[in-house]
C-alpha cells in the first residue's frame, strides 16, 4: 500500500556519499524529510525520497557537506513527464476511459428472477415496451415507473424490484399464491358418465342418483341428476335443480390388440462414431464436417444448444453436436415364448404409461394367437376408476 | 555509566496518572516483529550506521543493535524502522 502510494506520487534513489552521512540524516529527519529503504554501500549509503521531499534535502546537504546523485527515478509523474510529447498515447488513454464510462452507461443484461408461473418473455416484452432494454441508457431509466407498470399489467405479480447495478438490470419478483378452482355450485349440473363401465361404487353428495350399484352404463349418460323433486303432492311437483356432486367409481374395460412379428432387427453398435459441431449464426448452418452418409447403418443424435448473453438474452448463435453411432442390423427372430415375454413387457410398459395413480388394474386377460406373420396380442384389462364428469344442466 | 534520572515530580505525576510514558517522558518505545523488525519511536538521532550495528542516541542514552544486513527501512523525525536479521540490542552510557 505504501509502495503504490510513493510510485503515484514518483520518488527517487539518491546516493549519499561523504565523510558525515548519519549527520545527514539527522539534518534531514529534523527537517521532516520521509526516507526509506536506506542501504549501506562501500562509500556510502542509498536512500529513497519522495519528489517533494527531494528539495528539502539541500539544507541537510549544505550543513553537513556530503556529495548527492540521483541514481533513478522512479513513479508516475516522472512517466507522465517522459511521455509528456506522445500526445496520441494520451489520447488513447482518455479514449479508453471515456469509452469505459460510456459503454458502462448502458443496460447490457436483463435479468429477471422468481417468475414461475409468468413467462419471462412476456415480462421482458414489457420491459423492453416501457424502454428497460438492452442496450438502453441507464439514465433514462426510471426503475420506480416500470415497477407500477410491471405491477399494473401484470396481475399475477405481488411485488417486484427492478435493481440497476452497474450494467445489468436485476429484476426480482415475487409472484402471487395462485387462486384455488372455484367450483360454482349455484350453476345446476348433472353428473354423467365419461366412461363406458359397470358402476362399482357411488357415492352423492348432491343430487338424485339415477344409476347405483351394479348397473352397466354407457358414455354420457346421466348418472347423478341435478334435479331433485322437494314436494310432490296432488297439487303438483316442486323441482329445485342443484349442483349434482357425486364420486362414482366403474369397472371399466379396454382392449389392447397388435401383431408381434417375430423377426426383428436389433442394432449392433460397432463403437465407431463420428462426431461434428455446426453452428448457426444468425439463422445461417455452418457445417464444418459432413459425417451424414459416412456408414450405412447409424443412429443420428443431435443436441442443440443456444448461447446466451445471461439468462434471458440468446444470442443468435446455436452449436450443434451431431453424432452418427454405426450399427450392424442383425436380423434375429423372437421363438413363441420369447415372444409372449416381450408382449407382456409391451403390455405392462402401456399399462404403466396410460393409467393414473388412482386407477386400480384388478385384471388382465392376455390371448396370444401364434400367426404366419407373428405373434397376435389381445389383451382385456379391467380396471376401476373414476367415471364422473360434471355437466352443465338444462332447464 | 550515569543512570538517567528524570524530573521527581513530573515522574511521581506519570506514575499516578498512569499516563503513557513514551510520550510525557519522552522516552524511546522499541516495538520488535519476530527478529527482523524493529521500529524506535522518540529516537533523537542516529549516531552511526552500519550494515551489522546502529547506534541511536535516545533520551536514556545509546541504543546499540547489532545484527546482519540492518536497514533503515523508514525515517522519519520521530520513528525509524530498521529491517534485518536483529541479533542484539543494549542500552549503553551517554
Amino acid at each position: 500500500m505504501q509502495y503504490i502510494w510513493n510510485f503515484l506520487r514518483g520518488f527517487v534513489l539518491v546516493k549519499i556519499t561523504g565523510l558525515s552521512v548519519e549527520r545527514f540524516i539527522n539534518v534531514a529527519a529534523f527537517n521532516g524529510v520521509n526516507m526509506w529503504d536506506i542501504f549501506k554501500t562501500r562509500d556510502g549509503i542509498v536512500m529513497k525520497v519522495s519528489v517533494k521531499e527531494f528539495k528539502k534535502l539541500k539544507d541537510a546537504r549544505r550543513k553537513t557537506g556530503v556529495k548527492l546523485k540521483i541514481i533513478s527515478k522512479t513513479g508516475v509523474p516522472f512517466f507522465l513527464f517522459r511521455y509528456r510529447k506522445r500526445k496520441l498515447l494520451l489520447g488513447g488513454v482518455l479514449f479508453f476511459l471515456f469509452t469505459l464510462y460510456f459503454m458502462s452507461s448502458f443496460i447490457w443484461l436483463i435479468d429477471i428472477e422468481g417468475t414461475e408461473r409468468i413467462e419471462v418473455d412476456a415480462i421482458i416484452e414489457s420491459l423492453n415496451r416501457e424502454g428497460l432494454t438492452v442496450g438502453a441508457f441507464k439514465n433514462q431509466i426510471s426503475p420506480n415507473d416500470i415497477e407500477n407498470i410491471l405491477l399494473e399489467e401484470f396481475d399475477d405479480i405481488s411485488w417486484v424490484n427492478i435493481h440497476i447495478r452497474g450494467t445489468r438490470a436485476h429484476i426480482t419478483l415475487t409472484e402471487i399464491l395462485p387462486k384455488p378452482e372455484v367450483i360454482d355450485r349455484g350453476i345446476p349440473t348433472n353428473v354423467i358418465a365419461s366412461k363406458s363401465g359397470v358402476i362399482t361404487r357411488i357415492a352423492t353428495s348432491a343430487g338424485t342418483p339415477l344409476r347405483n350399484v351394479g348397473d352397466l352404463v354407457q358414455v354420457g349418460e346421466i348418472l347423478v341428476s341435478g334435479e331433485v323433486i322437494v314436494k310432490q303432492d296432488e297439487s303438483g311437483e316442486i323441482i329445485n335443480f342443484v349442483h349434482a356432486e357425486s364420486e362414482v367409481w366403474a369397472r371399466v374395460n379396454y382392449e389392447i390388440n397388435f401383431l408381434l412379428p417375430y423377426e426383428y432387427i436389433e442394432k449392433q453398435f460397432t463403437g465407431r462414431t463420428r462426431r461434428t459441431h455446426d453452428f448457426i449464426i444468425f439463422g445461417k448452418k455452418i457445417s464444418l464436417i459432413n459425417i451424414d452418409n459416412y456408414y450405412t447403418n447409424y443412429d443420428r443424435i443431435t443436441s442443440t444448444r443456444q448461447l446466451k448473453l445471461g439468462e434471458n438474452y440468446p444470442l443468435p448463435i446455436i452449436t450443434v453436436r451431431r453424432e452418427a453411432r454405426e450399427f450392424m442390423p442383425i436380423v434375429k427372430r423372437h421363438s413363441p415364448e420369447q415372444a409372449r415375454e416381450t408382449a407382456n413387457r409391451m403390455i405392462t410398459s402401456r399399462i404403466i404409461r396410460e393409467f393414473d395413480f388412482e386407477t386400480d388394474i384388478i385384471d388382465k386377460i392376455v390371448n396370444f394367437t401364434d400367426t404366419v406373420e407373428g405373434l397376435q396380442v389381445d389383451a382385456l384389462i379391467t380396471v376401476i376408476e373414476r367415471i364422473d364428469v360434471q355437466e352443465e344442466l338444462e332447464y | 555509566m550515569k543512570k538517567y534520572i528524570p524530573d521527581k515530580f513530573k515522574y511521581k505525576v506519570v506514575k499516578a496518572l498512569e499516563l503513557p510514558k513514551e510520550i510525557v517522558l519522552d522516552l524511546p518505545s522499541l516495538s520488535m516483529i519476530g527478529n527482523e523488525e524493529l521500529s524506535v519511536e522518540n529516537y533523537k538521532s542516529i549516531i552511526e550506521y552500519k550494515p551489522e550495528l546502529l547506534r541511536l542516541n535516545t533520551k536514556t542514552g545509546i541504543l546499540y543493535i547489532e545484527g546482519k544486513n540492518l536497514c533503515l527501512k523508514q525515517v522519519t523525525p520521530d520513528q525509524i524502522r530498521i529491517t534485518g536479521c536483529i541479533l542484539n540490542i543494549k542500552y549503553g552510557g551517554f
